[in-house]
Formats: structure tokens, C-alpha cells, sequence
């Protein structure tokens, strides 16, 4: 009975202390609004919530933002999503707690990070979604988004696909995606399928599965892939150049390569050499630097009270890497 | 017993407050925002939604037995509360789930007791059977919202406090209630203890091994629900990386693996303990792989501590 009652106090106790610490926000951030920006003295700093440590991109990207921040004598604190929405939401409260000077994200979600940004737009920091967009609804709470455009990133792969189908339709493709639910992965492949169906037309895509950024797991689903469809393949989609590379060390293993077409997206250090050997037809080449050069200009503007760049003048191209071209490109990551 | 065995023993039964005072002291060397209000509500609203599966899952523990299912069905649980609210309504969110939870608990409670599958293969199955339910219900996707107020849920307050908090305490004092003060509670513990014997003593040992399963996913179900509504989305991948931290969490509060022994005031200090852990490393900018290698670590020792001073027990039972 005692420990009951020890255990009742207690949570009496710690529900009035709770009641003490809530508070109201602090002033709203409005876009572009110089009087909102926290002119502090010392270093700025610039955190940034990757989406998944896991795969290659933002790994490459959170190095290139470290020394992006270097250059401006900033501060980079840079936080690991570990692929869960729930937990984006939580290291965001956790930047706000550490009273930052800006939050950049790249959404898992482009739904659930909303919540997120809205609290740090009540706590007066402000955010920006990078290398992958909130949804509409929440552009409110954010100064702007900063990026690849994945559906268009997606669409270059897909007319690459379309090219070496020679634009015909009723083709039987397999995509291997990236993680469940990323929004990032949903959109390259929703871009991927629009270039299919602009450039060729009908195709009937024989299976849809993710491939988690890693070679084992996409070569074990292109192994499955061969024994149920076996030469009605025509072509792979890999929505990394790892995930392709993948499918192609199945496809090899059974010796299917020559007959089935692998496009992938990224240019990395394993798509490229894949691309010289023939065993790729093409990739989309994406430089995590220069799209990290890029944020942080826009950074700098947003800094000095100025409008963010449109879309229209971001300077980041997404050339479509072949056999004619690869010889020009280091590896993008 | 030798003072140093005695002393070994001590600290086993009450590491976790060690670990507790230990963690703290370094949070305030190590986390510069630790200690400011902001952050210390954010850790409490994490313990809390943790907290909630974790009163469910001690119950099955406590039993001796495990549930490797707990975080898909969060992940179902998310997905559902979403389709109901936009189908029923807000009022539904948290309704639909806790009375479709009865079937996940049933499904559980059943194969275990009734087909006397081991536990962990079992709800490793169902695990697969319940991610396949929320992947098929989802299409695939994470599903969002269409109701503005779905927030509504997890960001209201009850006298400043955020409901997530309030509930999570409520379960721990209902479920502590249980656990000492009613025959169910000494049920669990003496099947806990030794299944076999409980059995002969008369207890019905599968009544209590579907209710145990039972509350595990009642809990479940209303940590989907606020998921959901912290989020606005249903997620059909949540839950996927809860399950073994949830677990995690009580075998370092001192729930012990083989069943019998474990109270609901170190479960809280277990989740309290792994999220204050999380939120160190989070600030100090750890990545996936190195919260991984720190969290399994920590668990080991724990495991270490717990078994070499079971074995010192059994080897002083035996001389006396």
C-alpha cells in the first residue's frame, strides 16, 4: 500500500511540475522578414535533419553541408532521422529546445514533418525543407524549399529508360525503389513513370518492390524477380545507382545481362564504373555538393533579409550520364 | 552470502536507478540544452509514447514469454486510427483501434497458449501478419490526413500538461494497481516464475497469458493512435524499429528475460533511461549506426549484470 501511495504522490507531484514548464511559442517567423532575423552576434548555426544516414546520398550531403558551414564559420550540427518520421519530429523539437539559428530537413514524410515545422515556426526559428519538399499545406511554416527536384531527378532517369526502349511501349519493367515511404523515393519513381508513359506510352510494369539502398537486398529481389518473370524482363529502373547495381550482379549471375536494360539514378561511385563496362545503360547524374552549395546560398540570402532564389534560377543541372559521356563525370558520391 | 555478493546482488536488483543517477550527472556535463524546459517536456513526451507500449509489453514479459509483434502493430494501429478518423471521424481515432486491438491481442494470446508455439516464433509470424494487414491498408504509403484537427488529439493539454503525459501515467498507476494489489498481478508473477507449478497450483494459466497479450496490445493500439495524430499520418513502417528498443527498455528497468520478476516503476526508469540516452546522442549529432552500437552495448551489460547475479543467487541457494 505504501508503495502505491509513494507511487500516487509522485505522479501528482510530477503532473504539477509539468504544469509549470508548458509556455506559449515565441514570435512567429515570417518569410523573408529581416526583422525576424536573430541578428546575433558569434557563430550562426545551421542544423540539418538527414532523412537516413543509411544510404549514401546524406551521407555525401551532410559531409558537403559540414564544409559549407566551414567556409562561413558556421556552426553545422547535422542529426540522423534514421528513416522514421516519428523521429524527425522529435529532433526538431530537440533543435528548437537548443534554440538554433535555422533547421533544414529533408522530409521522410512530407506529411508528418508538418507537425514539426509548425512548432518551430511558433518558436521563432526557421526552417527549411531541403532535397525533398513538405507538403503545400505546411509552405507556411517554412522559408522555402531548396533542392533536386526528385520528380524531375526521376523524369531524366525515365527518359533515359525511354531512349535505350527506343520509345516503344508495351515493355515489361521492374522498378527498384528506394525505402518504404520516402517521399523522396515516391517521387523519383511517380517522375520516372511520367517520362515512360510521355516517351513510350503504355508499359506494363511487372513489379514494384524496395530495395533499401543496398546492393544485397536489390540483388536478392532481382533474384526472385528472374524466377518468377524470367525473360519477359525488358528493363529494370534502379532508383539509386546502388539499388541497380544490385539488379545488374543478379541479372549477371543468371546470365540476363545483356537482354535486360538497367537505368539508374544518382552517377555514384558505383553507377559510373557500371556505365563504362556496359553493364548500365545510363543513370542521372545528382552532385550532393552542388545542391549544398546551393541551400546555403540561399541560406546566406534568407541571412541578409533577401527573397529565396525561384526555382528557375537554381543552377543545378541533372545531365543523363551514358557510354558517349561518362568519361567526363567524377562520381557524384 | 558475502558482503560483496550481497552488494552484487543489491546493485543488480537496483541498477537501473544507478544507471538513472549516472545517465543525469552526464547529461548535465555532456547536453548543454538538457536542462531547459523545452527539452525536458520533449524527453517526457518521448518516455511517454514508449512509455505506453512498454506498460503493455511488461506484461508479457513479466510472464516469461515476449511479443516481437508490438511494433508492427503500432504501425497498424497508425494506418487504422487514420482511415477512421477520416471515414468516422476524430472521436473514432483512438475507439477503432483499442477495440480492434482485441482481435491482435486474441490472435497472440490464442497461438501461444492454445498452440503452445514458442512465443518469440509465434509473434515473430504475427509480426508479418500484422505489417502485411497495415501495408495492404496503406497501399504501400504512409496515408495523411484529410482532417485538419487530427493534431487535435496529441497536442491537447490537461491543465498544462500534454495528454500523451497524462495517459501515460494513468496506464503506469492502473497498471501497477494490477500488478500489486490484485490476484491478477500475483497470477502473472507466479507464471512468471515457473509456468509448470502456477499450473498446478490451480491458476489458469492461459486465461492469463491472452489477457497479458491482451493489454500488450491494447497499449499498442493507443500509442498508434497518438502516432497518428502527432503526425497527421498513418505509417505502415512506424513501428518498425520500436519493437527491440521497447524491449530493451524493460530488460534494462529489470524486467527479467525469463519472467517473474520486474515492477512497472522500473519499466518507466528503463524508458526514461534509453530516451534520455537517445536524446544525448541526438544532440551530441550521433549517427544511426553509432546509437545502435552505444543502445546494444548497454543492453548487454545489463543482460551481464542480471545473469551473473542470478547465477551468484543460485549458487547460495545451493550452499544454504
Amino acid at each position: 500500500m505504501k508503495k502505491f501511495l509513494a507511487l500516487v504522490l509522485s505522479f501528482i507531484l510530477l503532473l504539477s511540475l509539468l504544469a509549470s514548464c508548458s509556455g506559449k511559442g515565441e514570435t512567429p517567423v515570417t518569410k523573408n522578414s529581416s526583422s525576424t532575423v536573430a541578428a546575433k552576434d558569434g557563430k550562426k548555426t545551421i542544423a540539418y535533419i538527414t532523412p537516413d544516414s543509411r544510404s549514401p546520398f546524406p551521407v555525401k550531403y551532410s559531409s558537403a553541408w559540414k564544409e559549407e558551414c566551414s567556409k562561413r564559420d558556421w556552426e553545422a550540427v547535422i542529426l540522423d532521422g534514421a528513416g522514421d518520421a516519428a523521429k524527425q519530429l522529435s529532433l526538431i523539437e530537440s533543435l528548437v529546445a537548443q534554440k538554433v539559428d535555422m533547421i533544414c530537413v529533408t522530409p521522410i514524410d512530407s506529411t508528418a514533418i508538418g507537425s514539426g515545422l509548425k512548432i518551430a515556426y511558433d518558436a521563432g526559428i526557421p526552417t527549411m525543407t531541403v532535397n525533398a519538399d513538405c507538403d503545400e499545406a505546411f509552405h507556411k511554416y517554412t522559408i522555402g524549399y531548396i533542392g533536386t527536384p526528385n520528380f524531375t531527378f526521376g523524369y531524366r532517369s525515365g527518359e533515359c529508360m525511354a531512349e535505350a526502349l527506343g520509345n516503344k511501349p508495351d515493355k515489361n519493367i521492374i522498378i527498384c525503389s528506394l525505402h518504404d515511404g520516402f517521399q523522396a523515393s515516391m517521387d523519383i519513381v511517380d517522375g520516372f513513370k511520367q517520362a515512360i508513359k510521355d516517351k513510350c506510352g503504355n508499359v506494363n510494369y511487372l513489379d514494384e518492390q524496395p530495395g533499401k539502398s543496398d546492393k544485397a537486398i536489390s540483388q536478392a529481389l532481382m533474384e526472385d524477380w528472374i524466377v518468377k518473370y524470367g525473360d519477359k524482363i525488358d528493363a529494370v529502373f534502379g532508383a539509386d545507382d546502388t539499388v541497380a547495381v544490385g539488379c545488374i550482379n543478379a541479372l549477371k549471375a543468371n546470365n540476363m545481362l545483356g537482354k535486360v536494360i538497367v537505368v539508374g539514378a544518382g552517377g555514384d561511385g558505383d553507377g559510373l564504373p557500371a556505365i563504362k563496362n556496359g553493364e548500365m545503360y545510363g543513370t542521372t547524374y545528382q552532385s550532393a555538393a552542388a545542391e549544398v552549395s546551393l541551400v546555403f546560398e540561399n541560406i546566406e540570402l534568407y541571412f541578409a533579409g533577401k527573397p529565396l532564389q525561384k526555382e528557375e534560377e537554381w543552377k543545378m543541372e541533372l545531365p543523363i550520364i551514358t557510354k558517349d559521356n561518362v568519361d567526363g563525370y567524377e562520381p557524384a558520391y | 552470502m558475502k558482503k560483496k555478493q550481497k552488494l552484487l546482488l543489491w546493485l543488480s536488483d537496483n541498477s537501473i536507478f544507478f544507471l538513472l543517477s549516472i545517465i543525469l550527472v552526464l547529461a548535465a556535463l555532456v547536453g548543454k540544452s538538457f536542462y531547459t524546459k523545452a527539452n525536458l517536456m520533449l524527453l517526457l513526451k518521448e518516455t511517454s509514447l514508449y512509455g505506453i507500449i512498454a506498460i503493455g509489453i511488461t506484461f508479457v514479459l513479466l510472464l516469461g514469454f515476449t511479443d516481437m509483434s508490438i511494433g508492427p502493430q503500432v504501425s497498424m494501429f497508425s494506418v487504422i486510427a487514420i482511415l477512421a478518423s477520416q471515414r468516422f471521424g476524430l472521436a473514432s481515432m483512438v475507439l477503432s483501434c483499442v477495440l480492434l486491438s482485441i482481435i491482435s491481442g486474441l490472435l497472440n494470446g490464442l497461438l501461444v497458449s492454445k498452440v503452445h508455439v514458442v512465443p518469440f516464433i509465434t509473434t515473430l509470424g504475427t509480426m508479418t501478419v500484422f505489417k502485411g494487414i497495415a501495408l495492404i491498408l496503406a497501399g504501400g504509403k504512409p496515408i495523411a490526413s484529410s482532417l485538419l484537427t487530427v493534431y487535435d488529439i496529441y497536442t491537447y493539454e490537461l491543465l498544462g500538461v500534454p495528454i500523451s503525459i497524462v495517459v501515460f501515467l494513468i496506464f503506469l498507476i492502473i497498471a501497477a494497481y494490477l500488478l500489486y494489489f490484485t490476484k491478477f498481478g500475483l497470477q502473472v508473477y507466479a507464471c512468471g516464475g515457473n509456468l509448470e507449478s502456477a499450473k498446478a497450483a490451480g491458476i489458469n494459466t492461459d486465461r492469463i497469458t491472452i489477457i497479458c497479450y491482451l493489454l500488450s496490445a491494447f497499449c499498442a493500439s493507443c500509442a498508434g493512435a497518438f502516432y497518428a495524430s502527432r503526425m497527421g499520418v498513418g505509417s505502415p513502417v512506424l513501428g518498425d524499429n520500436y519493437t527491440l528498443p521497447v524491449i530493451a527498455s524493460c530488460v534494462i528497468g529489470g524486467i527479467r528475460s525469463t519472467g517473474g520478476k520486474g515492477n512497472f516503476v522500473k519499466t518507466f526508469c528503463g524508458v526514461l533511461f534509453m530516451q534520455i540516452i537517445y536524446n544525448l546522442m541526438a544532440m551530441s549529432g550521433f549517427d544511426a549506426y553509432t546509437q545502435y552500437f552505444v543502445i546494444g552495448v548497454v543492453i548487454l551489460g545489463v543482460l551481464f549484470l542480471d545473469k551473473y547475479t542470478e547465477k551468484v543467487q543460485k549458487i547460495n541457494l545451493a550452499q544454504e
